[in-house]
Formats: C-alpha cells, structure tokens, sequence
C-alpha cells in the first residue's frame, strides 16, 4: 500500500519506488519538483519530490492503491532515543568507513605494485651508468619516466607502513531525501474539506476530477496542462516518449463559452498541433467531448 | 541506521506507520564517491506520435524510465568537512550556523547578533543543493523534514519556495524584498545613495524584522530594478497622506506619529520639524488611517534601535511653503515624544527671518529670459504665414514667393537680381585699359547701385 503524504493541499512522493509503481504500473506520472541530486543548480531535470495533482492524488486514494496520510507530527518521547541512536550510527559508519578506504588503499597500492617495482628498477639501472650517459638519454628518459611514476615514489614500500589517518571530515554523510526514521501518520478523510485537504467540495475540483478519471479509465496519461493553457495534456502512453495529442479544457454543463476564449483556447491548441477537447461531465455520470482542430493544417 | 528500529507505540488507533527512507550502508557510501557525476540527455531518440506496441518502442521507454529512476534514487553524499553545520529554530523562523559558512555567504544569509543566520529558504535551498546539514534538536534533517518544518506557511510557503528555487537554480541572487532599500524617484535625483554603505553590494546586513514572521514579504530578484508594485510591510512614506498640504488649516495633534518621518530629517536642519501650517482659527482635524500611525510608529522605534535610514516619499511629505508668494512662517512646536532624547524644540514665527532673506530681483541675462519666456524675439517661423500654408507644394511655394518679390520690387529690372552673377573681370583681364571702357557702358540705373569691380 502506497502512503502519499498532504500537507496543505499538495500530495507529495518522497521514494522513488513509490513514484515508480505510480508511473510504470498505474500510468499516473506526478512532477517532480525538488532539486537532482546530482546537479543541484539546473532546472532542466528535477528530483524528488514528486507533486501529485490533487486529482492523481484522489484517484489513488478511490482506487484503494495508495493511502493519503497528513503529515506526522513529531514525537518527544522518542527523541533522546533517536539522537542516541544517530551518534552510535555515526560512530559505527565511521570506523567502517576508516576501514574501507584503508582496504581501497591498500588495493591500489598493490596495483601500482609492478610500477613501483619497475621505477625502482630504472632508478637502479639509471645509477649504474655512467653520469654522461644519464645526462644525454636519462635525462629525457629519466624525466619523462620519474614523470609517468612521480606519485609511487613518495609511496611507501610494499609493506603495509603507518597509514595516513582516516580524519573525521573525510567521513562520507548522507543528506537523506526522505525520513530516516519510520514515523505514525493519520490518515487523510478525503471527501470532507481540512486545512491540508481543501480541495474536497470544491466544484472546480470535483469537475476536473471526474473529467481526470474518465480519461484515465480510457487509458489516456494525464499531465498539468498549464503549458498550453488548458487543465489537463492527454498523452497516449507516457509522456517521456509520446507526444501529447489533446489539450483537455473542462467545462462545467451549465456554463457559457465565449466564442473569444474559444477561438484563443483553439489556436493555442493548434500552434502547438494539438486537438482542443473541451470536455464537460454530465449529470448522470458521464463525460462529453467536444473537439475542435484547425482545419486548413495539414 | 539501526537495521531493526524500536516501533513505538501507536499513538492512536487507526494511524498508519511510514517507513523510513532509504538510508546508505557505509559501502554504499564509500562507492558514492566515484559515481558519475554528468547529466544524462533527456530523450533517447525523437518523440513519437503514436504508440504502436512495437519492440523498438517498449525498448526506448523502457531506457528513458530506467534512466529517470536511476537519477531519482540517487542519494546526496558529502564529506563531512565540507558540510556547514546549522541549527534550525522555529521560534525566530530562522536557521543559524554553528560552523563558518561557506561561498554562499556572498549572496545568501545575514548577520545578527553576533551569529551568522540565514532564511527558512535559503537554508533549505542549501540543504537541497549538499552545502549544510540542518539540524533540530541535535538530529538532521532530511529533506522532507525539512520541507514540512521550514515551509511552515503552507501552500503559500510551498509554492513560494517553488519559485525561489527555481531563480536560484537558475543562477539568479534573490532576496527577500525590502521597500527600503528601494531607492525613491527622488533619492535618485538627490543621489542620496551614493556615499552609503547600503548601496555596496558586499552589504551583509538585512533588518531584522521583529514584528513580522519571516514569510512575510515578498521576494525580487537583484537583477530587477522596478520595484514590485505591491508594498508590504510597512511604509513610513505612506504614512503621510497627500492631504498633508501647507494650505490645509488643521492643528493636528492627534496627528503626531505621522511626524516621526521628519525626526530623521536627513538635511538635518535646525527647522523644527514640520508641522501643519494653522491659519489662526481653523482647527479641522483631518481623519487620517490608523493603520499608518501604527505602522510608522513602529518602524521608528525599529530604525532608532537599528540606524538605518529611512526611506521617505517626498513627493508625498509636503513642507510648509515660505516663499514670498504664499508666505507660512509660523511654524508650531512639534510634540515631545517624537523627537530624539537630546533635542528640544519650540515654536518659531518665522517672519524676521524671511525678511532677511534677499528679496530682490534677480537680474536675469538676456539668454536667461528668453528661456524663461521660451521664445526667441528675432527668429519668425516661415510656416506662420497663413499664404505659406495655405501653399500645398514646393512649386506653389516658389510661385508665391515669386509673386512677393514682384510687388516688393516691381521697379528692379529682373535680369540684375535673377541671373547668375557674372563678374565683368575675371582675374587674367585684369590690366587691359578697355576695361576702363567696358565700365562706362553699362549705365547704372536708378535703383542700382553703381558698383563696378576695378583693379589697379
């Protein structure tokens, strides 16, 4: 069972299982809005967290794949605990971690073995000659192969000798994306209106919803249409491959259209060739859809 | 991280239990460190239109996913020694550094107290980018924790983090937006900023706002020198409200805190400060907002304890008017618990004064009136004659001023005035004596001039 977390609103995914199963499995893709982790200061890719559309997140919840949870609320009892717990942690990482890169030290150094070996031959065989000699050739030769093996002579012999110390700032510490301890959680009563659930009630939401859901049961991944000016971008498989093919505009059944939005929200469709589809959920539980297209295009 | 964690007892019945987040073994840790660093181009291939359940299809998808999660699993590692150490403290709203900061102290964070803190975004910005490590009661944070205790205003908070990140990241400095260190259209002119240490951008300090939480203003970007529209907090200048003109005849008392602007007086005059002029008999009091009285009494005592400047609208502050054309020379004593400790004032008539002012006129060069009456005496405009304009080409034009010259000159035989001048010698013809003869033939007429050019 997948736990989203709400607070305020927005329905967030924190692990990148979750958010897996969600696209892969249930078609539903989320935004990712954090910064990557492995570059930070770009905005071409994001990372965790994904931002679910309050949509996506209520679809799930009805579904009954994911459970909507309000954020927990943190526990004084456990705290002295925790901390305990965190600085043993941190001890015990630490003198691993001092382990492991004196192993991953002493593996490179019986790597290097041979080139040591080989240099202290040259250096031995370069001695032998005669001062001359060493001058004309070794000195190219010389530099050029005291250059190649310039780090392992300030190596120590084969022999393990006293290592450099593993200081503490070299310890490698993880800035964890999601919580590192396991936490209690309500759940989320979604149909009644809270300060972290506002949408419940709201017609716009529950209009846009049930536009969301008919298009997802005919198979259609649904996406943020604020790019092209419409609620929803329906794309036919997802959208890391596919082109989106229509831009859902919803409407509710009573309401008029002006003929001015209608001609914006269509050419806007068009520029980017897009179909308009202006959806409206009818009061018996289906939805119509309208679709408009350019026609002079090709 | 304990492999077994202690399950604590569930607080109420019905909670659901989150499990923790992926947390790396020391191995993992270690391996981290050779990991690649370069981004991975987006598309593997073009886009299709149409899925057609193809191998080729599956197998691209199946790529970009595999790549998309790869990146999003990946977890932020840093050593130790290059992470900055930062306490967060919800009672300020602020995170304060325990360990030197680092380059972002150049743009980002401020200094109070002694302590180097910064702002709920900045620090979480940080946290995301792997520069510090946030603490609260001695445990990290992990980002998540971070977002639900530092974006505390909810969606709002939220959305504005959203926007803050993404002008970081996009490599912009951005600050919290201060209506005070937005130079007025007046300071400007005055150049009021330009031997300040607030117009230096090595400047660290921020005012601290006591009465305000954090969130509460708004956020511009360096690089925009508009400012927003919209003012929030509060605005000394907009205290005073236009109605403040000399020729308004209120007596207003009551009206002191909106006088605190002129305490700080940057001339720093000996006038006593400003107050209302009173024509003797008239005492309207005027409503003014309380909203600003409270506010401008507040950012008083906030710039006195802070020595800031103030920023003051002076197109909105009205001075009293001692000109000798609408002369208000008695100025009234200003209330005592505006002033600062050591400064007394009293009222002052200022009458003898102005007299001795220099009253008389200046003499102005001719240059200087005819600007000050914009016209030049000798110059005419063609296009002012009314048979000009009424000409609707050049051709017309010419035929008119043909018909001018006429009627000035219809006695003046054309043939002298209309040709091409045509010397009667030319430099070699200078020393022949026909020339003397060539003089006398042509006879000068009554309107003409004799003129003939002789050489010796």
């Amino acid at each position: 069972m997948l736990l989203v977390e709400v607070k305020a609103g927005q329905a967030l995914v924190w692990g990148t299982e979750a958010a897996r199963t969600l696209r892969e499995r249930l078609g539903v893709g989320g935004r990712p809005v954090g910064s990557l982790a492995r570059g930070p200061r770009q905005n071409a890719r994001l990372g965790l967290p994904l931002l679910l559309l309050p949509e996506e997140a209520r679809l799930l919840a009805e579904i009954g794949v994911a459970t909507l949870v309000t954020a927990p609320r943190p526990n004084p009892g456990q705290q002295a605990q925790a901390v305990a717990a965190y600085h043993r942690e941190q001890e015990s990482g630490f003198r691993e971690q001092r382990a492991l890169a004196s192993e991953a030290r002493r593996r490179r150094l019986k790597d290097l073995e041979e080139h040591i070996a080989e240099a202290r031959a040259k250096k031995q065989r370069g001695r032998g000659r005669s001062s001359k000699e060493r001058r004309e050739v070794g000195g190219g030769a010389f530099g050029g192969g005291a250059g190649s093996v310039c780090p392992c002579s300030n190596f120590p012999s084969p022999q393990p000798g006293p290592q450099p110390p593993f200081p503490e700032t070299a310890m490698l510490v993880q800035l964890p994306t999601a919580r590192p301890r396991p936490a209690w959680a309500r759940p989320l009563d979604w149909h009644h209106p809270s300060p972290d659930w506002p949408h419940a009630g709201n017609p716009s939401h529950e209009l846009r919803y049930q536009v969301y859901k008919d298009l997802w049961e005919r198979g259609y991944f649904l996406t943020s249409g604020g790019k092209f000016g419409g609620d929803f971008l329906v794309y036919p498989g997802d959208p890391l491959r596919f082109h989106a093919h229509f831009v859902a505009q919803c409407c509710a059944p009573g309401d008029s259209l002006p003929l001015p939005d209608l001609v914006s929200a269509g050419r806007l469709g068009t520029n980017v060739r897009k179909t308009l589809l202006l959806c409206s959920p009818q009061p018996d539980g289906s939805v119509a859809y309208t679709s408009l297209q350019w026609a002079g295009l090709p | 991280m304990d492999p077994a964690p202690e399950q604590p007892l569930e607080p109420e019945p019905g909670a659901v239990l989150i499990p923790a987040g992926r947390m790396l073994s020391p191995e993992e840790l270690f391996a981290a460190r050779s990991r690649d660093q370069k981004l991975p181009l987006r598309s593997h291939g073009q886009k299709v239109f149409l899925p057609d359940g193809s191998e080729a299809q599956e197998e691209q998808l199946r790529l970009c996913r595999q790549e998309l999660w790869t990146l999003l699993a990946e977890e932020r590692v840093e050593r130790r020694g290059s992470l900055v150490t930062a306490e967060w403290s919800p009672q300020d709203g602020v995170v304060t550094l325990k360990s030197f900061a680092g380059k972002f102290w150049q743009t980002m964070g401020f200094s109070e107290g002694g302590q180097q803190r910064l702002y709920p975004e900045e620090a979480l910005y940080l946290l995301e980018c792997g520069s510090i490590q946030l603490f609260y009661q001695d445990l990290p944070l992990s980002i998540q924790e971070a977002y639900e205790m530092l974006l505390a205003q909810g969606t709002k908070g939220f959305l504005k983090y959203q926007v803050f990140s993404h002008l970081k990241r996009l490599g912009y400095v951005v600050r919290r937006f201060q209506p005070s260190l937005v130079q007025s259209p007046y300071e400007r002119q005055l150049n009021l900023e330009s031997g300040s240490i607030w117009s230096s951008e090595k400047c660290h300090g921020k005012r601290k706002r006591r009465h305000s939480s954090p969130w509460s203003t708004d956020k511009k970007p360096k690089v925009l020198e508009n400012p927003l529209p919209e003012v929030v907090g509060t605005a000394e200048s907009q205290a005073t409200s236009s109605q403040y003109a000399p020729s308004q005849n209120s007596r207003s008392l009551e009206e002191k805190p909106q006088e605190s602007s002129h305490v700080e007086d940057p001339g720093g005059s000996s006038w006593p400060p400003e107050s209302p002029g009173q024509v003797p008999g008239q005492t309207d009091p005027h409503g003014r907002t309380l909203k600003g009285r409270g506010g401008s009494q507040d950012t008083a005592t906030d710039d006195n304890g802070n020595n800031s400047k103030p920023r003051w609208d002076f197109e909105k502050i009205a001075f009293p008017n001692m000109a000798c054309d609408r002369r208000h020379t008695l100025l009234l004593a200003p209330a005592p618990e505006l002033l600062p400790q050591n400064v007394t004032a009293r009222e002052i008539d200022a009458a003898p004064w102005c007299q001795q002012l220099n009253q008389r006129k200046e003499k102005l060069s001719r240059r200087e009136r005819e600007q000050q009456r914009g016209t030049t005496p000798f110059r005419s405009d063609v296009n002012a004659d009314p048979e000009v304009q009424r000409c609707t080409s050049w051709r017309a034009y010419k035929e008119l001023l043909k018909r001018r010259w006429q009627q000035k000159a219809w006695n003046q035989p054309p043939n002298l005035w209309d040709q091409p001048v045509t010397p009667l010698l030319t430099p070699g013809q200078a020393a022949s004596p026909d020339l003397m003869n060539l003089s006398q033939t042509c006879a000068p007429s009554s309107g003409c001039p004799s003129r003939v050019g002789m050489f010796p």
